[in-house]
């Protein structure tokens, strides 16, 4: 069952019905939830519902364990132990076939035949999302036992929650373990919920599946069939495509949440309408960023231990950031390159920091920019900066290095021969560039129309819009990216 | 009055019911198809087996979902009786007439084209299967259209694409549309799409893959479900694949039809084995269609389904994707290699000495 579909919208009616009627009476509510949850798992494949319940029970277990462990090592002990295991999990069914290969790359020398691998893995949608939120819980516990959760079912409800459950947002216990018995919601969520469903639906059907099917696609499967100019069109379009994409199911997660009275963390700003690598990261899959800044960055050593050691840290943090998205040489470099760009940001900052006193004057006494200088580079910064991140996204979203190569030469070949692009791309492309900034905007209007309106009328105008959005969309509708995470 | 137009949660509840309602009332048809799919999945036990790369939206009846789909979720057995050699009968196209470039097509007669399934491995050379009986004049192809389903999207239809570049002088142009196929007609009828592809290109050479999503039941206008596979289904389907070669036939364009390859699970293999074979013989019949068939190129030696192939440096290479029905590209440039030596004696589409380098990868 997927978020688009008639299933789900029938799925979701029955639960938020039921959702209401038993919000407040405390079993009943959790015996729902957690059955709505499973239930929406299992319609992926029944096989794989142990997973999510496995992650919940044993965090749940060894956060019990590390609180009330007797000495820190005993924690630390436990600690690791939750690690490894979630991490195993996550290790086996996301990296079992390259660790698989890498046996055979090994062997193959040596004169030896390994078979084809033994078994077919089915590729649990989501374990990347769940797992880390259940690592979270358990260092959270570790980090401060008030984290500690006494039901194991509110533990179980954090993990599979099914809005979060195929794509996150990744939320942390403490914030979503107290909703469960207070709903957090008021007139201007349930507004808000409708407008974002019906953004994240205009994103993912009107835009990514369009530059998905019309450019994107075709220019990174045979790049030399195409015109420079269509090939870097392509590249520009595959950053709104998957702003359009990953924000998209992110905003329909978020508007599905707050129907049922839940609050999700803040998954995207507005990541192409900054100046700098670093502010990307701050608008960019945030739950994800900060989960590497809390749980990665921080305990290894963060920006404590001087300015070396921390662009060694950002370094580190970008690689396995880029690896979590599958182990591939691609994502591997991706990750670099966004970690040696990161790196460099905050060395110019540093730099920039030490140069300038407080009060924008420098220590050398020069003072700052004119307006026109600093607005000329800012949009030379913002130019640089959404060039550099499209540039990254061929590495990738590209079959191999090969094929990545191929992309750029393709740029940088200057052709005018090849194949062009349709119009509607263009469009498509301006509409996702500016989508993320009349967002917020959206939103307000969209409260402010639906205040003035009756409940009938409401709705009449949110069907209408739903119809409208889905008439645009393609005959058939790829799946969501980070699916495949 | 303010306080009335508060949004409480029953209202909220209220609002998305409502909104389900308008919606499904303007898809009423599909979502009755929908809904008649849905109580076939049930009783069948079939309703928590689908998954996989396509997604349908939601003005889409759900009950379109593709087998493609669903084929993620089962397991890897196929029928090795399928690997029997099929003998392919070739009718005669002739040059396209409003096409000044073409060349005639030699392709009358009785030439006969093997399968591939005697190979010993899915990459093994298979050029001695494509040799045409007396050497004839070859069609030289100057733009060649590539349509179908996700099978064309990614796999095959981009491998060959690529391969087809480097020869200099072919124009190639592909449409890939996933979700589609020849059951479901209502969002997308493949004839009147191939006729509106033809009058825009101008092909005078079309490759076809398709009927992936289609080994679904035919539900027709008066509710009456045709059974896939079933005479009344294989009726309705070879009309389909008729109306749509004819699109191609009538224009005198060569089509050449390559047939789906092996698939992992065994139900979806003996479904997919009736679109072949329904596809097969209305080739046979309609003027200027070749059928292809690709059954054994991506098998294994034993005839049976694979994932992987020993690939360069004898590692094993994935050749199909994680859904066990599309092909990655390694599986694609294998179906290319296939179709290039099955195709070899009717048309020329060899590379020009001067070749694309960047394209050579292959």
């Amino acid at each position: 069952m997927f978020l688009i579909s008639f299933e789900f919208a029938l799925f979701l009616f029955v639960v938020i019905w039921l959702n209401w009627a038993l919000r407040g009476k405390r079993a009943a509510y959790r015996i729902f939830l957690l059955a709505a949850n499973l239930f929406f798992y299992a319609t992926q494949r029944t096989g794989i519902l142990l997973l999510p319940l496995g992650v919940g029970m044993s965090n749940y277990v060894f956060a019990l364990l590390v609180s009330r462990a007797k000495n820190d090592t005993l924690r630390r002990v436990w600690l690791c132990a939750d690690i490894v295991l979630n991490l195993g999990f996550l290790a086996f069914f996301k990296y079992f076939e390259f660790l698989y290969h890498g046996l055979d790359s090994v062997l193959v020398p040596l004169g030896l035949d390994l078979p084809p691998p033994f078994i077919e893995l089915y590729f649990p949608i989501g374990i990347s999302f769940f797992t880390f939120q259940g690592i979270s819980y358990c260092i959270d516990v570790y980090r401060d036992q008030k984290c500690l959760i006494k039901n194991p079912v509110d533990v179980l409800l954090f993990v599979s929650f099914f809005p979060t459950i195929l794509a996150g947002p990744i939320m942390r216990a403490g914030q979503f373990v107290p909703q469960i018995d207070k709903p957090d919601y008021d007139s201007r969520s349930f507004r808000d919920a409708f407008a974002l469903i019906l953004i994240g639906l205009f994103k993912k059907l009107a835009i990514s599946s369009y530059i998905s099917e019309h450019i994107v696609r075709d220019v990174f499967q045979v790049p030399a069939a195409y015109s420079s100019l269509t090939v870097l069109l392509g590249v520009y379009a595959y950053s709104i495509q998957i702003y359009c994409d990953f924000s998209g199911y992110s905003d329909i997660a978020t508007g599905i949440a707050q129907l049922l009275g839940f609050r999700l963390p803040q998954n995207f700003g507005v990541p192409y309408g900054v100046s700098n690598v670093q502010d990307f990261w701050r608008h960019w899959h945030i739950s994800l960023s900060t989960w590497l800044r809390d749980y990665l960055f921080i305990p290894l050593g963060g920006s404590r231990k001087g300015k070396f050691r921390k662009y060694v840290n950002l370094m580190a943090t970008m690689v396995i950031g880029g690896l979590w998205h599958g182990p591939h040489s691609r994502f591997l470099l991706w990750g670099t390159l966004h970690g040696i760009a990161l790196s460099l940001t905050h060395a110019f900052n540093d730099i920039r920091k030490a140069r300038f006193a407080p009060g924008g004057e420098t220590k050398t006494g020069a003072g700052s920019p004119s307006p026109i200088r600093a607005y000329v580079l800012k949009a030379g910064a913002w130019f640089f900066t959404f060039n550099l991140v499209s540039f990254l996204w061929i590495f990738f979203q590209a079959e191999d290095s090969a094929r990545a190569m191929e992309i750029v030469q393709a740029i940088f070949a200057l052709n005018a021969k090849g194949m062009g692009f349709e119009s509607g791309v263009l469009a498509a492309v301006a509409a996702g560039l500016m989508i993320q900034f009349a967002g917020p905007y959206v939103l307000e209007l969209f409260s402010k129309i639906q205040q003035r309106m009756p409940v009938a009328i409401q709705a009449a105008l949110i069907a209408l819009l739903c119809i409208l959005i889905m008439r645009l969309g393609p005959s058939g509708v790829p799946p969501f990216i980070y699916f495949q995470f | 009055m303010k306080k009335n137009k508060e949004l409480t949660p029953v209202k909220a509840a209220l609002i998305y019911s409502i909104v389900l309602v308008l919606v499904v009332f303007y898809e009423l048809p599909r979502v009755l198809s929908w809904v008649e799919e849905t109580r076939w999945k049930l009783a069948s036990g079939e309703m928590f087996e689908s998954f996989g790369p396509n997604q349908l939206k939601l003005s889409k009846a759900s009950g379109a979902s593709d087998k493609t789909d669903r084929a993620r979720s089962e397991s890897h057995e196929a029928k090795p009786e399928g690997m029997d050699a099929e003998k392919v009968t070739l009718s005669g196209p002739e040059p396209a007439e409003d096409s000044p470039r073409a060349a005639p097509p030699d392709l009358n007669g009785a030439d006969q084209m093997q399968s591939p399934s005697a190979q010993s491995a899915p990459q093994a050379d298979k050029s001695e299967a494509a040799t045409p009986e007396t050497p004839k004049p070859k069609f030289k192809p100057h733009k060649v259209l590539l349509v179908g389903d996700s099978m064309i999207a990614e796999g095959f239809g981009p491998a060959l694409q690529r391969r087809l570049r480097q020869q200099a002088s072919l124009e190639i142009v592909r449409k890939g549309q996933y979700s589609t196929g020849l059951v479901h007609q209502e969002d997308f009828n493949w004839a009147s799409v191939l006729k509106e592809f033809i009058r825009e290109h101008k092909p005078d050479l079309i490759v076809i893959q398709m009927g992936a999503n289609d080994s679904i039941d035919i539900l027709e206008g008066s509710g009456k479900r045709l059974y896939c596979g079933n005479d009344p289904w294989r009726e309705v389907y070879a009309s389909r694949v008729r109306d749509f070669l004819k699109v191609a036939s009538e224009k005198k364009i060569l089509s050449f039809w390559v047939g789906l390859p092996i698939m992992s699970s065994e139900k979806y293999c003996s479904k997919i084995r009736v679109i072949n074979s329904v596809v097969e013989q209305e080739c046979a019949k309609v003027s200027g269609c070749v059928y292809l068939d690709s059954w054994a190129a991506l098998a294994d030696s034993q005839g049976k389904y694979t994932a992987y192939v020993k690939g360069p440096g004898g590692k094993q290479t994935r050749i199909r994707a994680k859904d066990n029905v599309h092909l990655t590209e390694a599986g694609g440039a294998i179906l290319t290699d296939y179709f290039l030596r099955a195709t070899s004696g009717r048309v020329d589409l060899s590379a020009d000495t001067e070749t694309d380098a960047g394209e050579s990868a292959q």
